[in-house]
């Protein structure tokens, strides 16, 4: 039992956290998220490339660092604070988390290491009657892994690159209200044609899906939790800063209490996520619950704190200059993506044994 | 980051889960269970001399004092069996917890040889005399005084004045009393942290009568109550910091204890919900699912208060987590009592409580003892956030 970070594990938070403050100010966010991809390339390349952090998850004879859920949570933590679009959801931990529970060697070769090294993007989908929505980075990615949600559960790899494809699905970008989390609608055109692209199906591909997208709801949880730490974090400044009454609004109990009950909510969700990072990766089989854990606390935690920014901000909250907004719209984003947070919360009522109809 | 155990921590947590087993379904099997603060008293000050006896009472004291200088898994280890094994609340807690760590910490080492042994022997119970009708949320403002006299035995401490919610006070063989021993001091100036004994004519006990029907707490009265001279940890009128220094002991590993019995408690109420239906309930499932996640978040918040760095992403919940247990127990009783319906409100002839019914009313408590949820507020605000502190009068 030991409640420390490794040497390497605060090494990776630092490196992450130096790289942020260089690439992510409101302004190059806001070119990214203005951007026809969504996000910025130069960046993207710094922290996949020169910092590995896009093969993180992959092992090490696959060309990544072969670290764990502890470190990526840390990573996302330090990026959180910033809002910085980036396709490394999708690319550094759904698109491998799935592609590792797949147990196909080849397909592991073949895609791993061209992910790892930030060559490629990659976006998972699940089809609904051949359409996925609100895909993050799906209208950009190199590569579409989807995920048809019928019984047989096939499971197809595009390479988006390959001009063959498309006449077998349609690609389109969707304009959302968090511009930080570019989305695209993939439609399929040809269900013929996509048997060319089949990889998996039954049981295992939905397994492995399932388990990409609770590794996701863990790096997304740690991403809000770093947000909702800078809602706080600016919002203490500004309080500080502004003054009305001839003192420091700061200096208000109605402010300050609402300040610390955003804090007290950023710890237990901070808690939450680390908690889960590490039972996860000591216990594999707890993944569903734990991922609802981290998820639900800090979605919760991110959207109670950008709601408070604005308010304690006043009007100059409300407007488009302040990034108060995009926190906002980022808190309301992830309390959606992927499940959710009542579909979360229903995982772990039924692994707490509640039964669900009559009395048993 | 790690939260399992090493073998031999495994083989520790065997050891005392054991021992507690055999003493709790043998000789205590009748104190098992136990969570009212007052219930089956004298019987659990035999059993704080059982755990005393066997070692178990206070066992990251040194061994000169009683202890076992275990260190903190081991010590997280014990309070997650003591609780797992349903045994009893301690009524030694005021002493192992909170008056043996202020005098292993300030007091001289002949107090040290007169009190640390009998705390962790469980022969003599504690309670903290701290509130007064005066000095509740604002303690700085206590006003019973203590003036050093010359006394039949040599000089001794006269005191005067009144305390107020003294958990468990009736038990008490001592008492750790904040009082003012410079006339005419203000605040937290000039004050003394006196031990005074219990058992003398001039101190008066009048238990309080609480909402839940029980009496936990209770009114000290001094009036003219003595203690010698040399009972005093740290210096006459630096009283306050030694006072601040055994509020800061409670961390982490007592709120694991705490933990296990609340888990008792959140189990107790899924199967009430299975037994009786309302586990169907959509929002009845959302609500014990939010317990549970509150839950481990306060189990992960207790290992970060546990960590012995100085990063601040790892120590942050010392200041929020007094709020966030207070406040999710009290929501935990309010769920209970959704869960049972008209059910849970049915009492004893007495006005005896059931357990989650005591949950319900007791938990009022949670969020106004040690620091009630708008001081903590302000505490936050002010100690970690940096923000401008309260005028003060």
């Amino acid at each position: 039992m030991q409640f420390e970070f490794t040497e390497e594990q605060t090494m990776i938070r630092q490196m992450v956290s130096d790289f942020a403050r260089d690439h992510a100010s409101s302004q190059q966010v806001r070119q990214a998220m203005a951007s026809e991809s969504g996000f910025d390339p130069d960046s993207w390349q710094v922290l996949s490339q020169n910092l590995g952090i896009a093969g993180l998850l992959v092992p090490d004879d696959l060309g990544g660092q072969g670290l764990g859920l502890i470190e990526m949570a840390l990573v996302f933590e330090q990026l959180g604070q910033y809002l910085l679009p980036s396709p490394l959801l999708q690319t550094g931990v759904i698109g491998p988390t799935l592609l590792l529970n797949l147990q196909d060697k080849a397909l592991q070769q073949h895609w791993l290491p061209q992910l790892a090294s930030g060559q490629l993007t990659v976006s998972v989908a699940r089809l609904v009657d051949g359409i996925a929505d609100y895909v993050i980075g799906g209208h950009s990615a190199d590569v579409l892994i989807l995920c048809s949600d019928d019984i047989n559960n096939e499971l197809y790899i595009i390479d988006t690159a390959d001009r063959k494809c498309q006449g077998t699905i349609r690609v389109t970008r969707q304009d959302m209200m968090d511009q930080t989390r570019a989305a695209g609608r993939i439609e399929v055109l040809n269900q013929k044609g996509m048997d060319e692209y089949r990889v998996a199906d039954g049981t295992s591909a939905k397994n492995a899906l399932q388990r990409a997208e609770q590794f996701g709801h863990i790096a997304v949880a740690a991403e809000a939790v770093g947000s909702a730490q800078s809602c706080l974090d600016k919002t203490v400044q500004y309080v500080k800063d502004r003054r009305q009454f001839g003192r420091a609004i700061g200096s208000f109990q109605a402010v300050k209490h609402q300040l610390a009950d955003m804090m007290v909510h950023i710890e237990a969700a901070r808690s939450a996520v680390y908690f889960s990072a590490c039972s996860v990766a000591e216990q594999p089989l707890q993944l569903p619950e734990m991922a609802s854990l981290a998820r639900v606390q800090a979605s919760e935690a991110l959207s109670l704190c950008a709601a408070e920014m604005i308010q304690l901000h006043g009007g100059i909250g409300f407007t488009w200059e302040h990034d108060a907004h995009l926190y906002f719209k980022r808190a309301r984003s992830t309390a959606t993506l992927l499940a959710t947070n009542s579909a979360l919360d229903e995982v772990i009522a039924e692994q707490l044994g509640l039964c669900s109809e009559g009395v048993s | 980051m790690k939260l399992s155990f090493t073998k031999a921590q495994e083989a520790f947590r065997t050891e005392i889960a054991d021992w507690l087993d055999r003493q709790l379904t043998g000789p205590y099997s009748d104190v098992r269970g136990i969570t009212s603060q007052t219930e089956a008293a004298q019987r659990r000050i035999q059993w704080e001399q059982e755990l005393g006896r066997a070692g178990w009472s206070a066992i990251g004291w040194p061994e000169e004092f009683g202890g076992r200088e275990a260190d903190l898994a081991e010590q997280v280890i014990f309070a997650e069996e003591y609780a797992r094994a349903k045994a009893p609340g301690r009524l030694g807690h005021m002493g192992v917890e909170l008056a043996g760590p202020t005098i292993l910490a300030f007091g001289s080492d002949a107090q040290k040889q007169r009190f640390l042994p009998s705390i962790s022997r469980g022969e003599e119970m504690w309670c903290q005399g701290y509130s007064e009708p005066n000095a509740g949320s604002d303690l700085a403002n206590v006003n019973t005084k203590a003036r050093l006299e010359q006394g039949p035995m040599g000089k001794q401490w006269v005191i005067e004045g009144q305390k107020i919610w003294t958990s468990l006070a009736q038990f008490a063989d001592w008492c750790f009393v904040i009082c003012r021993t410079e006339q005419g001091s203000q605040g937290r100036h000039g004050l003394s942290y006196l031990l005074v004994p219990m058992d003398q004519p001039g101190i008066d006990i009048r238990p309080i009568r609480q909402m839940t029907g029980e009496s936990d707490f209770n009114e000290v009265f001094f009036d003219k109550a003595v203690t010698a001279a040399d009972n005093i940890v740290g210096q006459a009128g630096a009283g306050w910091q030694v006072a601040m220094g055994t509020l800061s002991f409670e961390r982490g590993v007592s709120t694991l204890a705490q933990q296990m019995h609340f888990r008792n408690e959140l189990a107790t109420i899924i199967s009430m919900a299975n037994a009786n239906g309302q586990s169907s309930d959509p929002i009845i499932r959302q609500r014990i699912a939010k317990a549970w996640r509150g839950l481990q978040a306060m189990r992960a918040s207790a290992l970060r208060m546990l960590s012995q760095t100085d990063d601040g992403m790892l120590t942050g919940p010392q200041f929020t987590y007094k709020i966030f247990w207070a406040s999710w127990h009290r929501q935990l009783g309010e769920l209970a009592m959704d869960v049972m319906g008209q059910e849970g409100e049915l009492t004893g002839g007495d006005y005896e409580l059931s357990d989650m019914t005591r949950l319900f009313l007791f938990s009022r408590a949670d969020t106004i003892y040690a620091g009630t949820n708008q001081i903590q507020r302000n505490l936050i605000a002010e100690r970690a956030l940096g923000l401008p502190k309260e005028p003060r009068g």
